[in-house]
């Protein structure tokens, strides 16, 4: 058992402080560590909340496609060509893994790209 | 910043110029370069070859490297041919192969003017004219390098492509590379099968940059300074350093300016076809566009690796491991886009 707020509510907050009363007095190498800290905690804290979520998305979807155990079953698969590059079947399920990650390490980026 | 390690280099420089005094006027740390430690040093000399004040870079290997990446001693050599082709490269000036000096193999090069921060030159407003003529800088900035071919005096250090196809050479080495990472990515096995699939007959071997891209040159103004970063440098396909350059990674958010975000890839063809009477198919460029994700992918996974190991423990690598759903989500778009339009 844990006590709250839980982690991901600690890490939204603490990377709320260092964004908002840290940065701002840094410059040079110093602000962009400390932005890269920011980064880092953002990943933690989306990791935190979402990552069972995005496991089960991804685990269903490997299931409907071919009934993989895993990504690494359907990464190897690819790897002995026994997939068609072409199959769309195959492009959504990549898709929908490569999205899952993104939604945790660069939401920004999905949005950026979608909007492009 | 340490004093010592500048007056370690104003010796070295002294010894290789004859100079009776050379005095520091300024030392610092530059910034970037993960894999080396650059110095900006500003020194007066005084006698011997070279007397008077010189704005210089040192270079020297951080750490830990890359399996691609060249040694100083290496990169020194090839910046040397390129600069005597007549690309627009810092010119190098002395080499220092005993580690006793500073603790590691650096050389010194001169510092050009400018900057070469990619958020910055992406941002900065330029005229139309001007941003066609910079693009099509690139482009004879790259015929020039090109015009190097193996066999080259010096170069002999350059591993050919294998069977003289560098695609495929490359989609051999990304797939050993793939092989050695314990973290399942299909993206990346799906791509490799498309580049075997889609690989163009190769153009001619060339020396080719490899990290050719909004980042790792400098521009003062409108005008391109300096092409930097050479530790990449391979024989390859032209298309290789045309394709790096248009990626879809280096655009920095200015994605409808396909040259690094700078321009029109047509100012960058016209500006190869000028200097190297060659007609480069667009075509080609996108499918290496194709393989530059693949390998920025690669050098992020490695990047990832050393920070694990426990080779180079740091922030900025682990972070750039986080980044390869990017470089997968734009292999995704993009060649579906490429597949639609065959």
């Amino acid at each position: 058992m844990i006590n709250h707020p839980n982690a991901t509510d600690l890490l939204q907050q603490a990377r709320a402080v260092l964004l908002e009363s840290i940065t701002p007095e840094l410059s040079g190498e110093q602000r962009y560590q400390a932005l890269m800290i920011a980064n880092a905690i953002g990943i933690s804290a989306r990791e935190a909340s979402d990552l069972h979520n995005h496991t089960t998305r991804c685990n269903q979807a490997l299931r409907h496609y071919g009934d993989y155990a895993s990504e690494q079953e359907l990464a190897e698969t690819i790897a002995a060509r026994n997939l068609e590059v072409t199959d769309e079947g195959l492009q959504n399920l990549l898709l929908t893994l490569t999205l899952a990650k993104l939604e945790i390490n660069n939401p920004g980026y999905l949005q950026q790209r979608e909007g492009a | 910043m340490s004093n010592g390690l500048a007056e370690t280099f104003a010796d070295f420089i002294a010894d290789r110029t004859g100079a009776r005094e050379a005095r520091v006027v300024a030392f610092n740390k530059l910034s970037g370069g993960a894999i080396q430690d650059n110095f900006g040093l500003t020194i007066a000399l005084t006698g011997g070859t070279h007397s008077s004040q010189h704005q210089l870079v040192v270079r020297q290997d951080a750490p830990s490297g890359v399996p691609e990446s060249l040694t100083r001693p290496q990169e020194f050599a090839v910046l040397k041919a390129a600069f005597e082709a007549g690309v627009t490269a810092p010119q190098p000036l002395w080499l220092c192969e005993d580690e006793r000096v500073s603790g590691h193999i650096f050389y010194v090069m001169t510092r050009a003017a400018g900057t070469a921060s990619p958020k910055q030159l992406v941002k900065t407003e330029h005229s139309p004219q001007a941003r066609s003529k910079l693009t099509r800088r690139f482009g004879e900035e790259l015929a020039r390098l090109h015009s190097i071919r193996p066999p080259a005096a010096g170069l002999d250090f350059l591993p050919l492509p294998q069977s003289q196809h560098p695609a495929l050479s490359r989609v051999s080495l990304y797939r050993r590379y793939l092989a050695e990472i314990a973290e399942p990515h299909p993206v990346l096995e799906w791509a490799l099968n498309w580049l075997e699939d889609r690989a163009p007959e190769p153009g001619p071997t060339v020396l080719c940059h490899c990290d050719f891209r909004t980042g790792n040159y400098m521009m003062d103004g409108d005008e391109l300074t300096a092409v930097l970063d050479w530790e990449f440098a391979t024989w390859s396909d032209p298309c290789e350093d045309l394709g790096w350059l248009c990626s879809r990674s280096w655009r920095f958010g200015q994605d409808l300016r396909e040259v690094g975000g700078m321009g029109d890839k047509t100012d960058l063809l016209a500006g190869y076809q000028d200097i190297s009477g060659t007609d480069i198919d667009p075509r080609h460029v996108s499918y290496w566009e194709v393989m530059a994700l693949v390998r920025w992918a690669m050098i992020a996974l490695q990047q990832a690796r050393r920070h694990m190991s426990g080779e180079q423990r740091s922030l900025e690598l682990a972070l750039t491991g986080r980044m390869v759903p990017q470089m997968e989500l734009d292999l995704l778009q993009q060649i579906r886009q490429l597949e639609a339009a065959q």
